[in-house]
């Protein structure tokens, strides 16, 4: 769904064609949200089919033909009526290692431990990874002149949706840790 | 994701322990508390090489700003050695330790105030002043290193006048005046808001990379410590890798 809008907005700031779309919205994801050309062209074809996309065929020498897409007026009043709605809710809440932990209740735990810290390991680097890429957009936007544009300041504000997540990710590993650490001194004594 | 910056990040971190800036070597620290011995840090081994970037992470009470006062002999180990720039420092009497850390060492702790009477310039400028530079020589480098860290503007500000962020950072601009060889910091994004933290930190990272400062951080959150090249945790006394 949000695929959708999204491409629906990019096309209302400029026509592209299916290539250039998923790099722009990978770019205004902040990079975490990649899409494979298959969903491009997938939902492409699915909004055209609906009237909210139209295309002209481009061709150049020497390349193959390709087909640019721009928002009808159509898919400008679909994009103004779900941008209306906030449709605000909770992200579900699904992680391969809620599932690990619980069938791995039944075990010692230092077993638990164990798994923990190899999360713990892969988010720390992860974190590091994303705070390196911050600090790059940083020190882009302090070499540009003037006031960053408000799209660059979202697409920073995205980058560090990752950021806080994986922090947030880090401390309830912290915390785990921290409670299955003091199981295993109170089992000792 | 960067992989170009990764390598020169871990190669960086393969010095050898001969050229480090800071090396520990199995050190130890206990203290007596309630009448019997406790265990502060156990067996530490830790190669910090010039110019590196390592910060210690662990809950509180895990023996981080233990970890950091034995790094600049403000503490004596227990067992083991500490040795900073070539030298153990196990070997210097008091007066020499002070006098490493007024020249090399940059302190950031949480308990080290501005001074209230004083505007941001005369602040920086003082650990200069009690190293004896002369006056003017001492502003001009304060001065300088200000504008430096994009903080000329406030030069003639009494702390009271700066935000809570400008004061830290303005604590960072003291640490680096005396151009140490090490910066020690001490959660220095402690009781920050977020935006704020990030300041402090993007600062103190430049300065690594632009004047190949060697900096030891203790964070107790892991956004701070992912501005270090390398992080490590301290566990039940002993340290890891993060």
């Amino acid at each position: 769904m949000s695929v959708k809008y999204g491409l629906l907005g990019l096309l209302a700031r400029q026509a592209q064609h299916g290539y250039e779309l998923k790099r722009s919205f990978e770019q205004f994801t902040g990079g975490f949200w990649e899409l494979n050309h298959g969903q491009i062209y997938q939902s492409l074809e699915r909004l055209a089919q609906d009237g909210l996309v139209s295309y002209t065929v481009e061709s150049a020498e020497n390349a193959p033909e390709r087909k640019v897409y721009e928002v009808t007026s159509k898919g400008q009043q679909a994009l103004d009526r779900w941008l209306e709605r906030s449709n605000a809710r909770v992200r579900p809440l699904r992680d391969e290692l809620f599932v690990r932990l619980a069938v791995m209740a039944h075990k010692p735990p230092h077993q638990l431990r164990s798994l923990i810290a190899d999360y713990r390991s892969t988010y720390s680097e992860h974190l590091r990874e994303l705070t390196l890429t911050k600090r790059q957009s940083d020190a882009a936007a302090a070499a540009a002149s003037g006031e960053p544009a408000l799209e660059f300041e979202v697409e920073q504000m995205l980058l560090e949706a990752a950021i806080f997540h994986c922090e947030a990710d880090l401390r309830w590993l912290d915390h785990c840790e921290a409670k299955l650490a003091a199981r295993q001194r109170r089992e000792a004594s | 994701m960067v992989p170009a910056a990764k390598v020169t990040r871990s190669r960086r971190h393969e010095a050898d322990p001969s050229t480090a800036q800071l090396v520990f070597e199995s050190v130890s620290q206990s203290f007596m508390r309630r009448g019997s011995l406790q265990a502060v840090l156990t067996d530490v081994d830790l190669v910090l090489p010039r110019g590196g970037f390592v910060a210690l992470t662990g809950a509180s009470g895990s023996g981080k700003t233990t970890l950091l006062e034995l790094a600049v002999g403000l503490q004596r180990p227990t067992a083991g050695t500490v040795i900073f720039g070539g030298t153990d420092i196990g070997r210097l009497n008091d007066a020499q330790l002070a006098a490493l850390r007024l020249n090399r060492v940059g302190l950031l702790f949480r308990s080290h105030t501005l001074i209230a009477s004083l505007n941001a310039l005369d602040n920086v400028a003082l650990p200069l002043l009690l190293a004896g530079a002369p006056r003017k020589g001492a502003l001009d480098r304060a001065r300088e290193l200000l504008g430096r860290l994009g903080m000329g503007h406030l030069a003639s500000e009494l702390p009271d006048e700066l935000s809570q962020g400008e004061r830290y950072r303005l604590g960072i601009a003291r640490a680096l005046v005396n151009e140490p060889e090490l910066l020690v910091a001490d959660e220095p994004t402690a009781g920050l808001d977020s935006v704020a933290a990030d300041d402090v930190m993007r600062l103190l990272a430049g300065q690594v990379e632009a004047e190949g400062l060697t900096v030891l951080l203790a964070a107790h959150d892991a956004r701070a410590a992912a501005y270090a090249e390398r992080s490590y945790r301290l566990v039940g006394g002993r340290l890891e890798r993060a």
